[in-house]
């Protein structure tokens, strides 16, 4: 090994082949976790309330059991427009379905909330009746869109997200 | 800790769902919390999108088909409840996102449950100002320390491109940490 250096006139720095495979390594080791960035930074400064973790369970229960027994007045109109967005909504998921030409994933794999969380998070650019017009009427039959159940969280979302003022919701309940 | 496949076959059985489900809040709740918090920073809002997020999953745990990871699918779920929330908080304000995020870090110095020096402070100015696919990256690569094949498999990106995204991230909070 030594005679590799034996005639020119370059040095070397002291036990620089000792310790070349250690640097070496840490190099590899960066380039496989990212660049580095201060560990100075780490403590974030945020802190939690006391006691906050051991009582999560339970206030998570409590919630949980206060939404499965809200209850809110609807009015049949608000019915109609709510199932004519689930329409649409079905119709999106149908539509790439069917568009679709890779194998993976497909409808039965997806979970619902992924397909729910895609339409709540991407813009699609198409009206209600732009959709309707895409629709090849003759593939859909009227069980599809009756049997959808619409569940209560997704109708207090979608009043939640179109609604300025709950009040005036029940103001026109009222009315009739 | 119990294995995933066997957590997610008793939260799908009834009579072992509430069980099951006290175990998945009380293995989770701590690393969920605090990816949460690093996108919403105030402890409250942080709690609120915890809690809706384990109600999700409750809910949705039926359609949950096991093609990633127990662990990634609720990271999936705390993430995009995370953004969805500031989304609806910033429509409800009247503001767009960036200027949300302007008072969301501001708001930080009064915030009893934030005890950052003027460092980190700066810190959580420069992240707040990055886009936010590198926000997340830096957040869950640096603080979380999660590897980045398993960001990938939460965020479903690749993981070139959240390597690329993480380096931009860092070469902007370092230039955004040297000025003044």
């Amino acid at each position: 090994m030594s005679n590799f250096g034996k005639n020119d006139n370059f040095k070397i720095p002291k036990d620089y082949f000792d310790e070349f495979k250690y640097k070496l390594m840490a190099k590899l080791n960066e380039e496989d976790s990212g660049p580095s960035f201060s560990d100075a930074y780490r403590d974030s400064g945020f802190i939690v309330p006391k006691n906050y973790f051991e009582t999560l369970n339970e206030r998570v229960a409590q919630k949980a059991d206060a939404e499965k027994s809200k209850v809110v007045r609807l009015h049949p109109y608000r019915q109609y427009y709510i199932a004519a967005a689930s329409v649409a909504a079905i119709l999106v998921v149908a539509l790439s379905v069917k568009l679709t030409t890779t194998k993976t994933p497909d409808f039965e794999t997806l979970g619902s909330y992924d397909i729910e969380n895609y339409l709540e998070n991407h813009d699609i650019d198409f009206s209600d009746n732009e959709l309707a017009e895409l629709l090849p009427m003759q593939e859909v039959r009227i069980n599809d869109i009756l049997n959808q159940e619409i569940n209560q969280e997704g109708i207090e979302d979608y009043l939640d997200q179109t609604i300025e003022d709950v009040q005036e919701l029940n103001n026109v309940y009222d009315e009739e | 800790m119990i294995a995933e496949e066997t957590l997610v076959n008793l939260l799908k059985q009834s009579d072992t769902q509430a069980k099951a489900f006290e175990t998945l809040v009380d293995t989770y709740k701590e690393r969920l919390y605090w990816h949460i918090r690093r996108i919403v920073l105030n402890h409250d809002d942080a709690d609120d999108v915890l809690q809706n997020t384990f109600i999700k999953v409750y809910r949705n745990i039926d359609g949950f088909k096991g093609d990633s990871k127990l662990y990634s699918w609720m990271y999936r779920i705390a993430t995009n409840e995370s953004l969805s929330f500031l989304k609806s908080k910033s429509r409800k304000l009247g503001v767009n996102n960036e200027e949300l995020q302007e008072r969301m870090v501001d708001n930080l110095q009064a915030d009893v449950y934030f005890e950052g020096d003027e460092i980190q402070l700066k810190l959580q100015k420069a992240i707040s100002i990055l886009p936010e696919k590198q926000k997340l990256v830096f957040n869950m690569r640096y603080y979380e320390e999660l590897k980045y094949e398993e960001i990938a498999e939460i965020l479903q990106l690749t993981v070139g491109g959240l390597k690329a995204s993480y380096h931009l991230a860092i070469k902007k909070l370092e230039e955004f940490l040297k000025e003044d």
